[in-house]
């Protein structure tokens, strides 16, 4: 009895000294150190695991049904497939007298595989019961035929032509791994004379189905034996694939690259920082320096922070009322009324988007330049003045340039914040696809009326708005990565310059 | 004589060896009296000092011979303060023109984030556009006038905020003797300073007089007594006393006087 009174007083003890505080405070912390390892792991690993080369296996199936409109009688099929995810399926199943059997399971798999439609080769996904695979094997010789609009064809290689040259077997197995089979592309004067008698070479592949099917070499990117690879293979292939992933505009079909989207998305955090720093520090340098500590200035000072709290899609439709509708029509009407009734600055674009995201995150710089310049101590403004300043040369000249470590804190953290930012750009200006580019090599060089690619875009159209969600979901993690790399790569640079400006001045006021 | 000095002479005449004259300066702090009727004389190229407890309008005295009072927002100020035969508070009075000629050092040494070249050559850039070779000559003059250039001949392009406090505040003197003033004003030039650097800057202090004329306000009555030659000593905004610094400091007039320097005030 006695101990357990001392047990429950030590409890009680523990309990009001605060230390549960402590283990509390500490228990938040590492949840959410937590979540932000989980995303990041999350992240991470889909994104780049959509770039490792999963090998293609052929599988042999029972088909009690078609397994595409293409080979629509029952029977055995090949396929050429990968699994992509596994489950355990009830079946409930009842006796003749409509008692409930015990519950069965069925395993189901899910494959992609490859099907051709009218000869354009396409993915397909579709369950199948383990009971209906009948072999698994992973042919040596199953060869990946990249082609240059970013498609992929999967079969064995058959023959290789070229006028009169013929490879077939052991040959052209070699020809392959020598990586030769890229024959010369004729220039363009002598093609139009030759293209008749030396036609491009020919690789046939055989298709699961068993029909050849033949590529133009210079339609081929790469040839590649997935299954026949080592672990240095396979890892040269990855970073290959996250190189043609960053370096190429987009294709059909959820092929190709998002080079597009980068460009974009910098482009528009470039020119939303070009809009933003000076509306920012001017309005900040106002409300610090000039305005005194009136009860209007407060008033404002309040009200431009609570602007950080309005959600983007306000902004998004201000700027599409005001500026689009109002201000760019207007333009169009003045200045390009020749390409009327088309807008040119009347429609949602990049200026319009930078802008929207400028607006987005003024309240960010302005609040991070006030601080800095709240920072700056009185007698640097009085050493100044007393030099023969006037007020002006004062605070542009001195107080605004030692605050400049805070103006740069602002913008790091306005750039974080608009380059995730995706509701205002639905409204005024991102696009899933665009031909126009936004750079272009003569005058006026930037076309900023134009629509643009985005990569925050890029990752909502793939994950929400897709036909086809099996091959756009692994996309949309592979496009949130490169985003969040961008994210990064962007702050380290202000945060780089931030630091050489401190070192510059080698103070901290900020 | 042009139009606005015509203007602004007066009945008053200032005997040339005077550099400075205030008579009946009242300043006010919103309704609070700050100075209360202060009326002094201070001779050129001597070295005059300010003494006093905390709060006594010392500074507030010291500040309105270049108008650094203006900038706080409240303050008022009354009578005349003249400096080389101006009145500098006439409503015509070119402010920028007289911080030009009013050097002023403040207690926290207060350099620019900026390089100790570019330091100095601040107030010189504000002016006019020197070529640069003019330029390097006039910050390696006053640096050495600082007594600062040899040490730091050889990094003028580093930060001036690399430099020690004391390196700071002759920096600091340098940046206001690069503008050529006539008038420099010391508030408390020496209170964050060690005793070495600061046995420096009264050497400096001492040398600086022989061209420009020195008013400063300190707290450290040693200090007073070693570098000035006219001493003024004030309390709760009214001037007890003032004249030459031997004797304010070995018989002084006043019981107030008497009391504060051998500290037994309040």
């Amino acid at each position: 009895m006695n101990r357990r009174l001392e047990q429950l007083m030590r409890i009680r003890s523990w309990l009001t000294s605060g230390a549960a505080w402590h283990w509390y405070s500490l228990a938040t912390v590492t949840l959410t150190g937590l979540l932000l390892v989980v995303l990041f792991a999350l992240v991470v690993s889909r994104g780049l695991g959509y770039f490792w080369p999963k090998p293609v296996d052929e599988w042999v199936i029972q088909v009690s049904k078609p397994v595409s409109q293409v080979t629509a009688s029952s029977g055995t099929r090949k396929l050429f497939a990968r699994q992509l995810e596994q489950r355990r399926q009830e079946i409930t199943s009842y006796s003749v007298d409509d008692e409930p059997v015990l519950p069965a399971y069925s395993n189901q798999l899910l494959l992609q595989f490859q099907v051709f439609d009218e000869g354009i080769p396409d993915w397909r996904y579709q369950w199948f019961n383990s009971e209906q695979i009948i072999r698994v094997t992973k042919p040596r010789n199953l060869l990946e035929a990249g082609l240059m609009d970013g498609r992929r064809i999967y079969g064995y290689p058959l023959i290789w032509v070229a006028g009169r040259e013929q490879l077939e077997g052991e040959e052209l197995t070699e020809l392959i791994h020598s990586g030769d089979w890229r024959m010369p592309i004729p220039s363009q004067e002598e093609s139009d004379a030759e293209i008749e008698d030396t036609a491009v070479a020919q690789l046939v592949l055989q298709l699961q189905d068993g029909t050849g099917f033949s590529i133009p070499v210079n339609q081929l990117r790469q040839l590649t034996y997935l299954n026949n690879m080592n672990w240095g293979d396979r890892f040269g292939r990855f970073l290959h694939r996250i190189w043609e992933f960053l370096s190429t505009g987009p294709m059909p079909d959820y092929q190709g690259g998002i080079l597009t989207a980068i460009y974009g998305t910098v482009l528009l955090v470039i020119l939303m920082s070009i809009i933003l720093v000076p509306l920012g520090v001017v309005t900040a340098v106002y409300l610090h320096e000039y305005s005194g500590n009136s009860l209007l200035t407060k008033t404002l000072r309040i009200a431009i922070s609570n602007l950080a709290g309005i959600p983007g899609i306000v902004y998004g439709v201000f700027v599409l009322g005001v500026f689009v509708y109002g201000m760019g029509a207007q333009l169009d009407r003045w200045f390009f009324s020749e390409n009327l009734p088309v807008p040119t600055f009347g429609a949602g674009g990049l200026l319009w988007a930078s802008l929207a995201l400028a607006l987005l995150t003024l309240p960010v710089v302005i609040v991070a330049t006030e601080e800095g310049l709240a920072r700056i101590p009185d007698d640097l403004r009085r050493g100044a003045l007393a030099l023969g300043a006037t007020r002006s040369e004062m605070i542009w000249g001195t107080v605004v340039s030692a605050a400049s470590p805070a103006i740069l804190t602002g913008l790091i953290l306005a750039i974080a914040r608009a380059a995730g930012e995706v509701a205002p750009l639905l409204l005024v200006g991102a696009v899933k696809y665009t031909g126009q580019p936004l750079i272009e090599g003569e005058f006026p060089f930037l076309h900023a009326e134009r629509q643009f690619m985005h990569l925050g875009y890029q990752v909502y159209d793939f994950a929400l708005q897709s036909a086809d969600a099996h091959a756009s979901i692994p996309l949309a993690y592979a496009t949130t990565l490169i985003l969040l790399a961008l994210v990064v790569l962007l702050n380290l640079i202000a945060i780089r310059l931030r630091a050489r400006l401190r070192r510059r001045f080698l103070v901290d006021y900020s | 004589m042009d139009a606005v000095s015509s203007s602004q002479s007066s009945l008053l005449e200032q005997p040339p060896e005077m550099a400075a004259m205030v008579r009946g300066l009242h300043v006010y702090y919103g309704q609070r009296l700050a100075l209360d009727n202060i009326s002094l004389d201070v001779r050129e190229k001597q070295v005059t000092a300010l003494i006093g407890p905390s709060g006594c309008g010392k500074s507030t005295l010291l500040r309105c011979f270049n108008r650094l009072n203006d900038l706080i927002d409240d303050c008022h100020v009354q009578g005349q303060v003249r400096l080389f035969n101006r009145n500098i508070y006439h409503p015509d009075e070119d402010i920028v023109a007289l911080r030009r000629q009013v050097g002023m050092v403040f207690q926290r040494p207060n350099p620019f984030p900026k390089s100790i070249f570019d330091n100095v050559a601040y107030g010189v850039r504000l002016q006019n556009k020197l070529p640069a070779r003019e330029l390097r000559e006039t910050v390696r003059w006053s640096l050495k006038a600082a007594a600062l250039w040899d040490e730091v001949k050889n990094r003028l392009d580093e930060s001036a905020l690399q430099l020690s406090s004391g390196q700071q505040q002759r920096l600091v003197i340098a940046r206001a003797l690069a503008v050529k003033p006539k008038v420099l004003l010391l508030d408390e030039p020496a209170s964050n300073l060690d005793p070495i650097s600061m046995l420096k800057l009264e050497e400096l202090i001492n040398e600086l007089k022989a061209n420009y004329t020195i008013i400063i306000v300190t707290h450290n009555m040693q200090q007073a007594a070693r570098v000035s030659d006219y001493t003024a000593f004030i309390d709760q905004g009214r001037l007890i006393e003032m004249t030459d610094t031997r004797s304010l400091f070995t018989h002084p007039q006043q019981k107030q006087t008497e009391d504060y320097i051998t500290g037994r005030y309040g």
